[in-house]
């Protein structure tokens, strides 16, 4: 198995965000993460991100445990991320903040300033190379987010709401940008998201979490049909049934 | 791009030529008192420097910076007078204390951030400046004597320290450029994203410690040569205060800010010249009040302003310029 999570629990205090979550992702996939506000869909991310230290359970990655790592070591395995909230550098200029995640394998200023602007030309912002990042506007700036993770060359990226805030137009272009990180760098994907037009076109296979745990999984179309996922989101007095009897 | 000498011509180079003019005239006119302050204020250009790389490139706040410099300063004459070291040894042994003090305050600061850093630095200052007056080793309050036969001419001083200042400065630029720079940028930026990214945090700010620590060492060094003695008041935290204060008026984390901001130690030891000696310790107030006003009207430090920040260098208004000019022909 590529990339597995393994009866992760994680509690704050008396709340627990993650129980008993096995989530598992076969090499080259796009799989998606959804469920409603607070079920956890971050705080999972997180855990494997390195950010959280989980309770109990084992995350595997590419045959070795990654459980617990510290966040730079999960970097240098092979699984970068990118935020919920848009993070950046803002007195950097561009081109030095990718070049700050291709140094994560790259240790000559060259070769790693060389792969940071071939990954600023790939996600289409060679132009604004030398512009500090916080003149960037939204777009811009999840783009070179994008950007930085991708420079650290990773087998897996983790995605957290990376089309929150973008207007539709711009949702479409960074959509086409995703599904080329897939087809042409060849990098599995883990996606969180709330916009379910990009979860539905992308995914080739989607969890749901509902109150800390994994409800559902499976296809898109079989996520969609299932009674369990369209309580979670539209109540329990929502009757399924009911509208296909004739 | 070719570049005319028009673009040249500008407050920049300017600044730079009188600059270089006043670096070379002051031997040739100056008498002991301006010497003493040209020295004066060279070492805390490199003193600033090395808090620069600290403070403003890493993002840890030093406070006592003096702490660095001392020891570099009780390293040489411990060195010289104690254990009968030659010069080298005694920078030596200035910089493997302040390596060891850098660790101890470095792994405090990777551990815990901010404002602890800050605290575990206040403390770890406070033990050594006691210890410094208390320690027969240490010459006690009254400090120990460097032999005679180092005493150096002021001529001889001040190009040593004008070298010592070039080098920090040329330390400075060098670690901005390559990767430990960006590394220290990335971590005082946004350290969440800098350790997503792969980067060891941890370390880059141990190495931030021990680089600044190891800079500030050997300005103390040459310090023991210009006092041709110590004294527990190269704790001082005036001392640390006014490397503080070159930075925060010149500019943070920019090379030049600590040369900026070096015309108030000029300032400070022509205020005391003039000032009954009763009132000399009130210099102090000016630099609360420069530091105020400072805080107030330019944040960003003289290297802040308008006219030292790089051009626009955004492709695409280039080509929009072009494309304009081309349309009106």
């Amino acid at each position: 198995m590529f990339f597995k999570v393994e009866n992760s629990t994680i509690a704050f205090g008396g709340l627990v965000a993650n129980k008993d979550v096995n989530v598992e992702v076969e090499k080259g996939q796009i799989v998606g993460l959804i469920g409603p506000n607070g079920a956890g869909k971050s705080t999972l991310f997180k855990s494997i991100s390195g950010f959280n230290k989980i309770d109990s359970g084992h995350i595997w990655f590419d045959g070795r445990e990654i459980t617990n790592l510290e966040p730079n070591h999960v970097c240098k395995a092979g699984i970068a991320c990118t935020f919920q909230k848009a993070q950046s550098f803002a007195d950097m200029t561009l081109e030095e903040s990718v070049l700050v995640g291709a140094y994560c394998r790259r240790k000559s200023k060259k070769e790693a300033l060389a792969y940071a602007r071939e990954m600023i030309g790939f996600v289409g912002l060679a132009e604004k190379q030398t512009v500090k990042i916080s003149k960037l506007n939204m777009y811009e700036r999840k783009k070179a987010e994008l950007a930085a993770a991708l420079a650290t060359q990773p087998q897996m990226l983790l995605l957290d709401e990376l089309f929150a805030g973008l207007v539709p137009t711009e949702v479409g272009y960074i959509l086409e940008y995703v599904k080329k990180v897939n087809r042409e760098l060849g990098i599995t994907l883990l996606i969180v998201e709330h916009v379910l037009k990009v979860i539905m076109s992308l995914c080739d296979k989607i969890y749901v979490l509902e109150y800390g745990q994994i409800i559902a999984s499976g296809s898109p179309a079989e996520v969609t049909s299932d009674p369990k996922v369209i309580k979670a989101y539209l109540g329990d007095d929502y009757d399924v049934t009911a509208d296909q009897q004739p | 791009m070719k570049k005319d000498l028009k673009d040249y011509l500008n407050i920049k180079t300017l600044l730079l030529v009188l600059l270089v003019a006043l670096v070379i005239f002051i031997p040739v006119w100056g008498n002991r008192r301006y010497m003493n302050i040209a020295i004066l204020v060279l070492m805390y250009i490199g003193l600033g420097e090395s808090w620069n790389l600290l403070s403003g490139m890493s993002g840890l706040f030093s406070i006592a910076h003096a702490l660095f410099f001392g020891l570099g300063v009780y390293g040489m004459t411990i060195g010289m007078t104690k254990l009968g070291l030659p010069v080298v040894g005694g920078i030596l042994l200035g910089l493997a204390a302040n390596v060891v003090m850098a660790l101890i305050v470095g792994f405090v600061g990777s551990k815990l951030s901010g404002l602890y850093f800050t605290m575990a630095l206040i403390a770890l200052h406070a033990i050594i400046y006691t210890l410094a007056g208390q320690m027969s080793f240490t010459g006690y309050a009254l400090g120990l004597s460097m032999p005679r036969e180092y005493l150096m001419s002021r001529r001889a001083l001040y190009f040593l320290v004008l070298g010592l200042a070039i080098l920090m400065m040329l330390i400075f630029v060098w670690v901005r450029k390559s990767r430990i720079g960006t590394n220290f940028v990335a971590l005082k930026e946004n350290p969440d994203l800098a350790v997503s990214l792969g980067s060891n945090i941890r370390g880059w700010r141990i190495l931030a410690v021990i680089i600044s620590a190891m800079m500030a060492s050997i300005m103390g060094a040459f310090y023991a040569f210009y006092m041709m003695a110590n004294t527990p008041e190269v704790f001082a935290s005036t001392i640390s205060l006014r490397i503080i204060m070159v930075c925060m008026v010149g500019g943070l984390g920019n090379v030049w800010g600590p040369v900026m901001g070096c015309w108030l130690i000029v300032f400070d030891e022509l205020v005391r010249g003039v000032m009954p000696s009763k009132f000399a310790s009130f210099a102090v107030v000016v630099y609360a009040l420069v530091l105020i006003v400072m805080a107030l009207l330019k944040p960003k430090g003289i290297m802040g302003s308008k006219i030292f920040q790089p051009k626009e260098t955004d492709a695409r208004s280039v080509e929009n310029k072009k494309a304009a000019a081309k349309a009106q022909k």
